[in-house]
């Protein structure tokens, strides 16, 4: 291995600390399914005690790299970059699978071929779609149980974020500051409606914003293992980054906030590495920003409080320990009546999505989260990632649950007096 | 392992439920300790009569059984040193009933301790023992080890709390011993169960005993600027008759460890602290701080700090119970000893295991549930470092020596398991260990149950 990640692996204690805080454990009871021993067989094929062979695969796919086994781990082992580094050794090893080549190497690095062709999905119901379902499926946008072309259908924006952005003039009356706005893809391409509520408050709140002509953030790469397309996103996003004068940078997308902030990892040159740190530190949450900027909110309250109840996405829980800001907004929301949720830090089994042969893993996992929700009796569920939102929307239809599930921006902007 | 048998195995367990790829073997081939041995199967049953099945199949093939919970023993307990079927209680977890009225809980055997813990303080109880591993151990392997905790010193370790099991024993019959109450008639089988450590039967499910939770807690951290000070005053404490509900001690590496390790708020000067904690009646708690304050002043305390809240004392409680894991940020594995000795030998002890180390070159910290004597030395080194593995188990053994030679003994608590199997013979006398053979025989005729265990090796086959 090139990195320290065998360094990483041989830290493991063993000591099984991660097994009550890993959901993956939690569902399945088995150590191939736990931190620990993703470690230990990490570092038995380091040490050519185990075959490389496929077997491995399911240990090594089916983590959600949501690092919810870091809060117990005394050598804080994180475990994404164990994983990481080990799927990328693998389809080193086992070639990458066409599709995953296709979207990292080329859709997602032309994402004007990408809008174009999900224009060209939206209206003509033909197949062929089933490819492109299959991609955007394991891009996360559209929730891994998304399967066929008829679904996905009903759910592509006419128009991505970029193009209804670009219909209005993003100025506040007064300004305070200016803000550059990191746009995901999920929002982008599969939730722009979020990404317009981001963008209205940013304005409302006073800050001019700049769009950034970004990239994919390459957390979708980095899931895959495939950290070669990673350090291409990185470098080419690195630049908007060093390039722009504005006070923050924002997502709406916990994963993309908590990646970009990890960007020096995959810079091979040591002076851009050191240009970049502090350009990272401007990159913040718009959760956090939310907090933030409580003060200049001017909040409704004119109806009975509804009930709100709170996922955290483990990029905000577990990578940016950010849980704080998320609660204290919505207790700052006269309209809202704040309950938390049981296991609020618990992945929904959403989690980008992962191709594997158990995928019912993940909805094991979402059945759990549900239970939660239905526990906290409450009428809507707020998160903050729109991989998390579409799980977590899809789980709610399912099972004909009266929750409203929605991005917290969406639930600010709904109680904001817009004067 | 033999195809058909795998079949059968599949047959009582469902396809998906059984394990015996290499590289499931692997991850089933350690536990938290130094050990190492592979299974030739795992199966995760998820009823008692699927365990029932499997013993059966296991007797009748002759092959040998292991029970494992979360696989956090710190002796070696769960490793399968001459093969076998593993088999995990981990999808066994439901916490079946809580009776506040007749103060039990009945559990299955995967059910974390801090599960069971957070369960019960809902209804103003809780369960006594406390492992620092309570997060994540199981209670089957709670009692199948005897754990002890923090809170053991003054409520007993787990044989004090489980008053009934049921278990298939190696003869593949369902049992059902002891019962609801305390008190039951004839020889205690449940209290033998108990540190039987999966070598008697596996345990489907436990009845434990449950006490309301004291109406006030009280926390304190003590600091001392040397070794000896600080375990004259836990003796001079219990000898004035003051039995706290904790008295724990660190000393000064692990205090360092675990501040950078945890960020908690412990003096990194100290040679060494102790967190007492005294429980019961808010009205007895203000006298019996003062008492303890004086007593360890007048053995030169520089520091006593009480928790001024319960944020606090979850802290102070935070840094105690990481304290153990923390050491492994300064390498990469550790031993962790649990010898005791009587409290009135403590400061010889440190002293002697310190030279013991300082030969050796082993870098190592300790904690110590002071109260009970029980003693932590942590031995930390590097598994690839052949030299330095070898030097930690001289380390080890002499350390053990070094507790029974102060009138102690070599586990506390974690077990003996295999890594003190030999230091067995250091405590008892051969005719003590052919009693032990005996009870084995009647409860393990076939020797199936976790065999290579407990017993000094190489004899337990010819003494069978
Ligand atoms: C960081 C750390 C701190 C620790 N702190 C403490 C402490 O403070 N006090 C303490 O006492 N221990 C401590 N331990 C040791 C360990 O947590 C305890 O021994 C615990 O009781 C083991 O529980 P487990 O579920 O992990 O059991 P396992 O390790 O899986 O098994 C332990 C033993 O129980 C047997 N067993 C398991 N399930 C069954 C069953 N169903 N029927 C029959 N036998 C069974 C196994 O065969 C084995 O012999 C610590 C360990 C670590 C890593
Ligand atoms: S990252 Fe998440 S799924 Fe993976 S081992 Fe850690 S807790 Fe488990
Ligand atoms: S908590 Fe960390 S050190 Fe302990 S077993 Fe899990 S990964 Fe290893």
């Amino acid at each position: 291995m090139l990195d320290n990640t065998y360094d990483k692996v041989i830290s493991c204690s063993k000591c099984g600390f991660c097994q009550p805080t890993c959901p993956t454990y939690l569902v399945s009871g088995l150590e191939h399914e736990v931190a620990r021993g993703r470690h230990q067989l990490v570092r038995a094929q380091a040490e050519g005690r185990v075959a490389m062979n496929k077997d491995i695969k399911d240990t090594l796919f089916q983590c959600l790299m949501c690092n919810a086994c870091y809060s117990n781990c005394f050598p804080r082992i994180k475990t994404d970059e164990v994983i990481a580094r080990a799927r990328y050794d693998y389809i080193t090893r086992y070639g990458q699978p066409q599709l995953q080549r296709y979207i990292f190497h080329y859709l997602l690095r032309h994402p004007e071929v990408l809008s174009r062709l999900l224009k060209l999905a939206a209206p003509v119901k033909n197949s062929g779609l089933s490819g492109l379902a299959q991609a955007l499926r394991i891009l996360g946008w559209f929730g891994k149980n998304l399967a066929t072309a008829e679904q996905l259908l009903e759910k592509i924006p006419r128009k991505s974020l970029r193009e209804l952005a670009a219909m209005r003039n993003w100025q506040p009356r007064k300004t305070r500051g200016k803000v550059a706005y990191f746009v995901g893809c999920g929002i982008n391409f599969a939730q722009p409606e979020v990404g317009l509520a981001t963008l209205e408050l940013l304005t409302l709140r006073g800050f001019a914003v700049e769009i950034l002509p970004n990239f994919c953030c390459g957390l979708p790469a980095y899931a895959y293992g495939d950290l070669d397309s990673v350090r291409w996103f990185a470098q080419q996003n690195s630049e908007l980054l060093l390039a722009t004068d504005a006070d923050y940078i924002i997502t709406d997308c916990g994963s993309c906030t908590s990646f970009l902030k990890e960007y020096h990892r995959f810079c091979d040159d040591p002076v851009q590495s050191e240009r970049l740190q502090p350009i990272l530190n401007k990159i913040v949450d718009l959760t956090h920003w939310l907090a933030d900027t409580m003060d200049w909110a001017n909040y409704k309250d004119d109806r009975q409080p509804y009930r709100v109840t709170w996922h955290d996405p483990c990029h905000l829980a577990h990578h940016l320990h950010e849980k704080a800001s998320s609660r204290a907004v919505m207790r700052n929301i006269p309209n809202v009546s704040y309950t938390e949720l049981p296991e609020a830090d618990m992945c929904c089994g959403g989690a980008g999505s992962y191709n594997i042969a158990h995928s019912d893993i993940s909805k094991k996992i979402l059945a759990r989260k549900l239970t939660n929700v239905v526990s906290a009796n409450a009428d809507i569920l707020a998160t903050a990632c729109p991989a998390c939102i579409m799980q977590l929307a899809w789980g709610v239809r399912q099972n004909g649950m009266p929750v409203r599930v929605m991005h917290l921006n969406q639930l600010v902007l709904e109680n904001t007096v817009r004067d | 392992m033999d195809k058909k048998l795998i079949k059968k195995l599949q047959r009582i367990c469902g396809r998906e439920n059984v394990f015996s790829r290499s590289l499931d073997l692997l991850l089933y081939s350690y536990d938290a300790s130094m050990e190492k041995g592979s299974a030739d199967v795992v199966v995760l049953p998820q009823t008692v009569s699927q365990i029932q099945e499997l013993v059966r199949l296991a007797v009748a093939e002759r092959i040998p059984v292991i029970a494992r919970g979360s696989a956090t023993n710190l002796s070696g307990g769960t490793i399968a040193p001459q093969g076998g079927m593993v088999i995990a209680c981990t999808r066994m977890n439901r916490i079946l009933e809580i009776n506040t009225e007749d103060q039990i809980a009945l559990v299955e055997p995967g059910v974390f301790n801090l599960d069971l813990q957070k369960a019960l303080a809902e209804k103003g109880y809780f369960f006594a023992p406390d492992p620092a591993s309570q997060k994540v151990s199981t209670l089957a392997g709670n009692a199948a080890m005897n754990a002890g905790g923090p809170h053991c010193l003054k409520y007993g370790v787990t044989v004090n709390h489980v008053t009934g099991l049921d278990f298939i024993g190696a003869d593949g019959e369902l049992y059902s011993i002891g019962g609801r109450t305390a008190l039951t008639p004839g020889y205690d089988l449940t209290g033998i169960m108990n540190g039987s450590e999966g070598t008697f039967a596996i345990i489907t499910r436990l009845v434990l005993r449950i006490m309301p939770l004291p109406e006030a807690v009280s926390t304190m951290l003590v600091s001392f600027a040397d070794i000896d000070s600080a375990a004259n005053a836990v003796s001079a404490i219990i000898a004035r008759g003051i039995i706290p509900a904790t008295l724990e001690f660190m000393d000064n590496l692990c205090i360092r460890t675990v501040v950078q390790s945890l960020q908690v708020d412990y003096p990194v000067d100290a040679a060494a602290v102790l967190i007492i904690e005294i429980d019961g009646p808010e009205l007895s708690l203000a006298s019996q701080n003062q008492e303890i304050t004086a007593i360890c002043r007048q053995h030169g305390a520089s520091d006593v700090r009480l928790a001024k809240d319960e944020a606090e004392r979850t802290a102070l409680w935070a840094g105690r119970r990481g304290a153990l894991g923390a050491m492994t940020r300064l390498k990469p594995s550790l031993v962790v000893f649990d010898g005791t000795v009587p409290r009135n030998r403590l400061p010889e002890a440190l002293r002697t295991i310190h030279t013991i180390c300082h030969e050796l070159n082993i870098q190592y910290g300790t904690l110590l549930h002071a109260g009970d004597g029980n003693i932590h030395p942590i031995l930390v080194y590097d598994e690839r470092d052949a030299d330095e593995t070898a030097r930690i188990r001289t380390g080890c053994e002499q350390i053990m020596k070094t507790c029974v030679d102060l009138g102690g003994t070599i586990t506390g608590e974690h077990g003996v398991g295999m890594e003190k199997m030999a230091a067995m013979t250091l405590l008892f006398s051969p005719r003590d260990l052919e009693a032990m053979r005996k009870l084995k025989h009647v409860f393990d005729p076939e020797n199936i149950l976790n065999p290579g265990k407990i017993f000094p090796q190489l004899r337990v086959d010819f003494c069978l």
